[in-house]
């Protein structure tokens, strides 16, 4: 399988996937683009891995496959880019934040770290669950099981600390949600291909409820080295959500400019700790035919 | 304000494709002026701005007030988190959002090494709660604490310039 471009997992072209999405929902395909796909391709991509919220009942399987992900890729040598040490230095050195590029950055962070959890827990159909604070502002309960790899210290917050809604409220959410222009929800512009760690100013998203989580939580949570605390991931993931509900259910679009669209990066392995390289362009399909969030519809 | 959609629609895949252009132009800028610097408040005073919504309107259709400001802090007081105001000089942490100048809230963590980039706070909103207003605008920043960490007991240093922005998304 070819982690390189997501929709290759489905022995797809580009042009076929952009058809499935309109088949996938529901968006009036025709009998000509159904025939563009075989019905295994086709149920595959209806039945991608479900994002779930954290604290539902249904996110069980998911937590047990991620405590058996964690600790085996605790496991593995330093040499394996999938050992979490290293997949955590991969944030402290490559990370992308305060401009357009951090959406699609930490997408695909996630996108292959959800590859690595699948084939470590040797279970396909994993999905990384999500945090949700604007529902539930405190740390959720997994986090802080101690004899489970989700348990994480330092952290400055505790089980009954509650996060502000000022910052991760339903308010200010919708508030958020409700900007239509992308350099503003998302970050400003930076050049073709940018690799710097830091670019010109905050989307709104990360300026608000991102920060704040990660200030929130405290202790390693507050670095850059974050990721080595499970709820990192789970975090992100909401984040992630926020860009689906803008982007996909919103229906918002993204800039139309082909310095963020072109834009590649080079930070990540795959399931197998192969290297890969992934263009926005990229990650902006994936959660039509990757993944989906339980809160996407029919999108 | 844009709405939720029940069903994705053709026209919709092909935004997601393509994205829109977006524009951000700045037509003014206003540098602010900080008037109070206490360790529950910082406020910034921006003059000649007690006629906002005419010098708006003259700068043409789509123009928003934004405020973006930095914010350098003592070393101790490595993770900070703000809610900001307009118009309400007295707010601090303890202010609710349901205020009607709240404008929004930033945070950040671990700067050092990592720089740290303006943050960009929309004021259409707080401004149009507020309604006519005859003062100078007003911004008030006041640090929250954060679970496990004092708010501090320095004053925060904010540079703050009121942006008047036309701000576009052509589908």
């Amino acid at each position: 399988m070819d982690l390189q471009h997501p929709h290759e997992d489905f022995g797809l072209t580009r042009r076929q996937l952009l058809r499935l999405a309109a088949i996938v929902s529901g968006a009036g395909a025709g009998g000509a683009l159904l025939a563009a796909c075989t019905e295994e391709q086709v149920q595959k991509i209806k039945n991608r891995p479900m994002r779930r919220e954290i604290t539902t009942a249904a996110a069980a399987k998911d937590i047990a496959s991620y405590e058996k992900a964690i600790t085996a890729m605790k496991a593995l040598p330093q040499s394996d880019l999938r050992n979490w040490t290293r997949q955590a230095e991969i944030h402290n050195q490559k990370c992308r934040h305060a401009s357009w590029l951090f959406f699609p950055w930490h997408r695909a962070y996630l996108f292959y770290f959800e590859k690595i959890c699948q084939e470590l827990s040797g279970d396909p159909t994993f999905a990384l669950p999500y945090w949700n604070w604007t529902l539930h502002p405190q740390v959720p309960s997994v986090f802080w099981n101690t004899s489970s790899p989700l348990y994480h210290t330092p952290r400055t917050a505790t089980a009954s600390s509650t996060a502000s809604s000022s910052f991760v409220g339903s308010g200010t959410i919708d508030g958020i949600l409700d900007e239509p222009n992308f350099l503003l929800f998302a970050g400003p512009a930076t050049a073709l291909n940018d690799t710097a760690q830091f670019g010109p100013g905050y989307g709104q998203v990360e300026q608000t409820p991102h920060n704040y989580v990660h200030g929130f939580v405290g202790g390693t949570m507050a670095s850059f080295v974050s990721p080595l605390d499970p709820i990192f991931w789970t975090h992100h993931n909401r984040v992630d959500e926020l860009w689906v509900q803008w982007n996909i259910v919103r229906d918002n679009p993204n800039t139309d400019s082909s310095d963020w669209w072109n834009t590649a990066f080079t930070d990540f392995c795959d399931g197998l700790g192969n290297p890969v390289t992934i263009q926005v362009v990229s990650t902006v399909l994936m959660p039509f035919f990757s993944y989906q969030f339980d809160t996407q519809g029919a999108s | 304000m844009t709405q939720p959609t029940d069903q994705p629609t053709t026209e919709q895949q092909r935004r997601v494709q393509r994205g829109g252009r977006t524009t951000l132009e700045t037509r003014k800028q206003i540098r602010g002026q900080v008037v109070t610097a206490t360790a529950a408040r910082t406020v910034v005073q921006f003059r000649g701005t007690a006629d906002l919504d005419e010098q708006i309107t003259q700068l043409g259709p789509d123009v928003q007030p934004y405020l973006v400001f930095t914010v350098a802090h003592a070393k101790v007081l490595s993770d900070v988190a703000l809610v900001v105001f307009v118009d309400t000089p007295d707010a601090d942490a303890q202010t609710p959002v349901t205020s009607k100048g709240f404008a929004g809230s930033v945070a950040f963590f671990e700067h050092d090494g990592h720089g740290q980039a303006p943050f960009r706070v929309p004021l259409n909103a707080a401004l149009r709660r507020i309604g006519a207003r005859q003062n100078d605008l007003t911004a008030t920043f006041a640090p929250v604490a954060l679970p496990g960490r004092s708010r501090g007991r320095d004053s925060l240093t904010i540079n703050a310039v009121l942006h008047l922005t036309r701000s576009k998304v052509e589908r």
